[in-house]
């Protein structure tokens, strides 16, 4: 369905702010920020650089849905509405194949299941836990002293994967540090990490399954060496992801705003 | 947010009774209570709009997380009425206790039949936990709050295993005399983990008040299993009547029986009603006082018993007109809930287009009578030991089947508390055979924030995904 005008989605995660504006069933603006201290701010400052990217005002906007946990703080949207919604119809719209999603985020992971219209079905989150996050590969990124984003690639130079405990992020640091002591190979200690998320997104799977195509949402899904951890760990190949992956949930955001003004319509028919 | 701005965003979100219910509300019948007193409507009313307010501001907060806020279906008049029993349930507690009636601290999951019959008042930790937070009055919502937290978080001290919030709650309330407890006298039913906790919490902060515990045959496998709990129930009696002197007379428990049988009675035909009507006619809090009061948990037996009759005449009524009820989504997405202390936001759920349609644990109870023929104590050992929460798991979770079919619910949310070791084991298993056997989906949560104001976001994020799932 393509509803003519613009359309907005934002995303506000706990590490990431993002937005997405919507024309005519296609994406012609889009932001990814870091999440300040004020989530609301954030949205709008996400929203705000989507318009900028776009060459659209905010008047010309028909909708806005808001989404991540920022949600709860977002007067700028007409409706708000789960990531986990989203995340489906984002990573159906990126790749319409999907029928599992691997969303990892900043604070949680999910284990999402859709159907061939990019409805959710099914779905799992972790409990609570900084373990298995985008938060936990931060912590390992300072343990180790390198940017979080030269995580994936130095991984993919380990000569051997260390076990380490993917039951708790603090746990896990405390065990990092002991293999640093113990001079073990940065690289293979890395991939141990890698594979300790593997480990843990696998687990929330033998509560709703997988089914392919696979598709891998959310921040992390950039990191090549966490690609291929989930990769080797759950012995599955995942989509290569058409468009940014860190964008699925705007993206979705974006088309259920589409959608709802379209619904909205309909009624003031009726 | 600066101090003005506090107080003038709390008074915004106030909740108050119209006048123009006023006249309408006068003309419904009081209620009655064991002690021989009557409160009638206008008494009711000046409690609820006057006095209510001014000493317990929180629960007229509309912060959609406070669990302990009003119905706002205020034209449901009976939903008036449990707010009553609510907030003067330390009132009527305290003033029971000076008058010798003993106040004993169980646990959730076991008839209180005994109890009452026996002239005490038996209270679970919930209610012992919001009695405890209200010795302090004038509180608004997030001081409210905050006091509640701080007298759980000084129960921590006491503990070196983890446990859910509840006992750890109850038992520090108890601790700091902020409830007036006379005895701890919970069943050892399977239901819970928290007794490991009283006991050793007991050791250390409750050395002065009388703990009683009564076993549970979890085999449950012959007629001795009936003699040997008879024979607990009768020594726990007993006991009772010795803290105030008197002894009870079997004529006495058949009395108690009776009345709550029809109690009983009337809370599953009121949720049958509710279950099978075209339009859900009252409100998921209002839902949840109907099926809670089935168990008598607000200090007063005959008063539940009242508050049930008028609900159930109310209700009827609503179906009957084809009402739905205030803040209730068209076709809402119709939950069922599992498991035992686990807070459900009723407002949040019908703003995202839901509604509590039971709890398994509190149903449970309403679906157990106790028989009226024979050895008193006899027929509440068979009614314990019969009941559905506490069976074997995959029998449990053939009684959740069940009430999915009688609910017409279109998912179900399994929950358990952070540190209950039982349920937490429990309700993965059911939560899978539920969702094979029925069809319907299912979600696991675990939660850590039981009765907490904030930090909820967690599971609110996904009980309001599991929602929309099923839209």
């Amino acid at each position: 369905m393509s509803e003519s005008g613009a359309f907005a989605g934002v995303d506000v995660g706990s590490l990431g702010s993002k937005s997405v504006i919507f024309e005519n069933g296609k994406i012609i603006g889009s932001s990814i920020l870091r999440t300040g201290l004020k989530s609301e701010e954030s949205g709008l400052d996400a929203l705000n650089a989507a318009l900028g990217d776009a060459g659209r005002r905010r008047e010309d906007l028909k909708f806005i849905v808001g989404t991540g946990y920022g949600r709860i703080s977002a007067p700028y949207a007409d409706k708000t509405v789960t990531e986990i919604t989203c995340h489906a119809r984002g990573a159906h719209f990126l790749h319409p194949k999907t029928r599992t999603i691997i969303d990892m985020g900043g604070q949680d992971c999910k284990a999402i299941r859709l159907d061939e219209e990019g409805n959710v079905t099914d779905f799992a989150m972790n409990d609570k836990c900084a373990a298995g996050t985008g938060r936990f590969l931060e912590v390992m990124a300072n343990v180790m002293k390198v940017q979080i984003e030269e995580l994936g690639e130095l991984s993919l130079n380990a000569t051997e994967v260390l076990p380490v405990s993917s039951t708790c992020t603090v746990f896990a640091e405390s065990e990092t540090i002991s293999l640093i002591a113990r001079g073990e190979r940065p690289e293979n200690i890395i991939v141990g990490i890698h594979h300790a998320i593997a480990n843990r997104i696998h687990g929330l799977f033998s509560r709703v399954g997988i089914e392919s195509d696979v598709f891998f949402s959310g921040g992390v899904a950039k990191n090549v060496g966490m690609r291929k951890a989930l990769e080797d760990v759950m012995e599955i190949t995942l989509a290569q992801p058409e468009g940014d992956p860190q964008l699925a949930g705007a993206i979705g955001a974006a088309i259920l705003a589409q959608e709802a003004w379209a619904n909205k319509k309909i009624k003031a028919v009726v | 947010m600066s101090v003005q701005t506090l107080i003038k965003t709390e008074a915004i979100n106030r909740f108050y009774y119209p006048e123009e219910i006023k006249e309408d509300f006068l003309k419904t019948p009081g209620l009655h209570f064991t002690d021989g007193s009557y409160v009638d409507s206008a008494q009711i009313w000046d409690f609820m709009t006057v006095e209510g307010p001014r000493r317990f501001p929180y629960a007229y907060n509309k912060e959609r997380n406070n669990q302990s806020r009003m119905s706002r279906d205020v034209r449901f008049f009976s939903g008036i009425k449990y707010g009553y029993l609510n907030l003067t349930l330390r009132d009527r507690l305290i003033k029971a206790h000076e008058n010798g009636i003993p106040i004993v601290h169980v646990e959730g999951g076991q008839t209180v039949d005994p109890y009452f019959a026996a002239g005490a008042i038996p209270i679970v930790p919930g209610p012992l936990r919001a009695m405890a937070r209200d010795a302090k009055e004038g509180l608004d919502i997030k001081d409210a709050n905050r006091r509640a937290m701080k007298i759980m978080e000084d129960g921590r001290q006491a503990i070196s295993i983890e446990c859910c919030n509840n006992p750890i709650g109850s038992i520090e309330a108890i601790h700091q005399s902020a409830v007036p407890v006379d005895m701890v006298a919970p069943y050892l039913c399977l239901r819970c983990t928290d007794y490991s906790y009283i006991l050793e919490a007991y050791r250390t902060k409750l050395k002065n008040t009388m703990l009683h515990f009564v076993d549970f045959p979890v085999t449950r496998d012959g007629e001795w299993t009936v003699t040997y709990m008879a024979e607990l129930i009768r020594d726990l009696v007993k006991k009772l009547g010795g803290l105030r002197g008197a002894s009870v007379r079997e004529e006495d428990l058949w009395k108690e029986i009776k009345r709550e049988n029809r109690g009983r009675r009337l809370a599953r035909e009121t949720m049958e009603a509710i279950w099978n009507a075209e339009e859900i006619p009252v409100t998921g809090s209002d839902i949840f006082s109907i099926i809670t009061s089935g168990r008598f948990d607000r200090g007063d037996s005959l008063a539940c018993l009242e508050y049930l009759e008028q609900a159930h005449e109310e209700v009827i009524q609503r179906v009957k007109n084809g009402v739905r009820a205030a803040g209730i989504p068209e076709k809402p997405v119709r939950i069922l809930t599992v498991g035992s202390c686990f807070g459900f936001w009723f407002d949040f759920a019908e703003e995202k287009g839901a509604v509590l349609v039971g709890t398994d644990d509190h149903l449970s109870k309403i679906y157990a009578d106790v028989g009226e023929e024979g050895d008193p104590y006899e027929e509440i050992a068979k009614t314990i030991l019969a009941y559905d929460y506490e069976l074997p798991t995959e029998q449990r979770a053939q009684y959740i089947i069940d009430l999915v079919k009688k609910t017409r619910a279109d998912g179900v949310i399994c929950g358990y508390n952070w540190g209950c070791n039982y349920q937490s084991a429990v309700s993965r298993m059911i939560a899978d055979i539920v969702k094979k056997e029925s069809g319907v989906p299912t979600i696991n949560l675990q939660v850590a924030e039981l009765g907490f104001l904030d930090g909820n976001e967690q599971t609110q994020n996904r009980v309001e995904a599991f929602i929309e799932m099923l839209s």
